[in-house]
């Protein structure tokens, strides 16, 4: 139960560790399903302004650097602020370095007054001192994620927490349409947000 | 006074008839008398002479005509001085073949009724034998003919004959061969119409027992549909293992999405959304993976102020 309540008019703007967010949906979700992240943000949102939409990642996130530079694309098709970050270490599954961005994005944007509301998409607890900071600014900070992927000391540092597990963000593959390449950069972003949930 | 044609005279009377008719006085009667028509053969003697009324008519070798043994001639006779019955015959006119031929045929009659009665003792037996002969030749010669004729009609009717019962011979095995042929495809046809009946009685099972499950199903889904209704709810009705129907699916296009423990489904109408709507019927493809179907049935649905339609998945 949030202490904080919900005020219709203040600003928002997400982060979102996306690595963490796709691989907590496959521990989640038994089958082939691929994410909405708009839908999420909207759900997210719920009709409040939103100021931006970051996503941070890492460069070698795909199987190859063309795949992960669609994705990404597709990404900034629909409005999200993709922030690659090169891993100092290609095969090192931590993402150190997209944390680090992630944290003094927030940090930073809270800092420009850019946002009344920060809304974090990560279950990472290693964001808790950036989100420390912010709350300190004066910003309230909510935190969705997966539950299976939720971290104790996150959902506790939280103004407030979203389950992303009851959000109808998910949908299954063979809902999406044939497109290509092409098609799959500047039309649809869903085709390369893909997640074979094994 | 003129003979009539069929009277029967010597040559001298004839003559003397002429001379009467036309009067001739002169020396030519003499001439004319002289004239005896001839036939030489050869004597014992080896000359060859002619005998006419009694006379010996020898050749006169001052005859610009040369007589032959066997020949009939119209001849000049002229006396021998020396012997009174012996004369000499100048050729004047030969009496062959083609003096015959010009002959008019009554003539030629004439001369041959002459000789057959003058001659025919002599010439009986031999005309006899040749005419017996010649008949016997000829009859012969056509029988041949004839003979060899109907021999080349046999055998032609033969071979015939032999060829129509080859053929005879080979429409028979034809037949027979067809005959079998028959019997086969009668047997075929019996064993195919054994068949039909058979898939008729098959297809005739089948349909009653599609019509059983089809009353079944009707019966299942009438009783699926009368369910005690939510008062915010309208029927939305899963018919199949990946197609669900409402009277709410009114708009061509939906966006579906789930929750990640697949408890909820939310169907949104979007012009833009990934999932087609046709007479209320929407189809997902997969949702039986994550809500397995048994029997159709209502689904347990909400429908917010927003257009969502909220499915519970169970």
């Amino acid at each position: 139960m949030a202490l904080v309540n919900v005020n219709n008019r203040d600003r928002t703007m997400v982060f979102m560790d996306i690595r963490n967010v796709i691989r907590s949906s496959r521990n989640e979700c038994g089958g082939k399903f691929k994410i909405d992240f708009e839908e999420m943000v909207n759900l997210l949102t719920n009709g409040r302004p939103l100021n931006g939409a970051y996503v941070f990642d890492s460069a070698g996130h795909m199987n190859n650097e063309e795949d992960s530079k669609k994705f990404h694309d597709c990404l900034r098709y629909n409005g999200f602020r993709v922030v690659v970050c090169d891993l100092s270490e290609p095969e090192s599954r931590n993402q150190k370095g997209v944390d680090v961005a992630m944290a003094c994005e927030m940090v930073r944007q809270a800092y420009n007054d850019s946002y009344d509301v920060a809304i974090v998409i990560s279950g990472d607890n290693d964001f808790v001192p950036a989100i420390e900071i912010v709350k300190n600014i004066g910003k309230i900070v909510e935190v969705a994620s997966f539950e299976t992927s939720f971290g104790k000391h996150i959902r506790m540092a939280a103004d407030r927490t979203h389950s992303l597990s009851t959000m109808p963000i998910m949908c299954l593959e063979e809902f999406m349409p044939d497109v290509s390449e092409e098609d799959c950069v500047e039309i649809n972003p869903f085709e390369d947000i893909c997640t074979e949930v094994q | 006074m003129v003979a009539p044609m069929n009277t029967k005279m010597d040559l001298l009377q004839f003559q003397r008839m002429m001379i009467e008719e036309h009067g001739e006085e002169n020396c030519e009667f003499d001439s004319v008398k002289r004239i005896a028509m001839v036939t030489f053969r050869r004597l014992d003697n080896g000359n060859i002479a002619g005998f006419s009324t009694g006379r010996t008519i020898y050749r006169d070798h001052e005859s610009e005509r040369i007589i032959n043994e066997g020949e009939t001639w119209f001849c000049e006779l002229k006396q021998n001085p020396k012997i009174p019955h012996q004369y000499f015959a100048k050729a004047i006119l030969k009496v062959d073949a083609g003096f015959l031929f010009d002959l008019k045929k009554d003539q030629y009659d004439e001369i041959v009724d002459t000789i057959w009665e003058n001659h025919r003792k002599d010439i009986e037996s031999d005309l006899e034998i040749m005419y017996v002969d010649t008949i016997e030749e000829r009859a012969t010669s056509i029988a041949d003919e004839r003979a060899s004729e109907y021999e080349a009609i046999l055998e032609s009717s033969r071979k015939e004959m032999g060829s129509y019962r080859e053929k005879m011979d080979e429409l028979g095995s034809d037949l027979e061969r067809r005959t079998f042929e028959l019997r086969d495809m009668e047997a075929n046809n019996q064993l195919l119409n054994e068949r039909i009946h058979d898939l008729e009685q098959e297809i005739e099972l089948l349909r009653q027992k599609n019509t059983e499950l089809m009353t079944d199903m009707e019966t299942n889904r009438h009783r699926t549909v009368r369910v005690e209704s939510r008062p915010n709810s309208e029927s939305i009705i899963r018919t199949d293992m990946n197609t669900i129907y409402s009277s709410k699916f009114t708009g061509s296009r939906y966006k579906v999405r789930f929750t990640s423990d697949m408890r909820r489904m939310i169907i949104t109408e979007d012009a833009d959304g990934e999932v087609g709507c046709s007479n209320n019927v929407i189809r997902l493809k997969g949702l039986n993976r994550i809500a397995p179907f048994d029997v159709p049935g209502e689904m347990q649905s909400e429908s917010s102020d927003n257009g969502r339609i909220v499915i519970e998945l169970g």
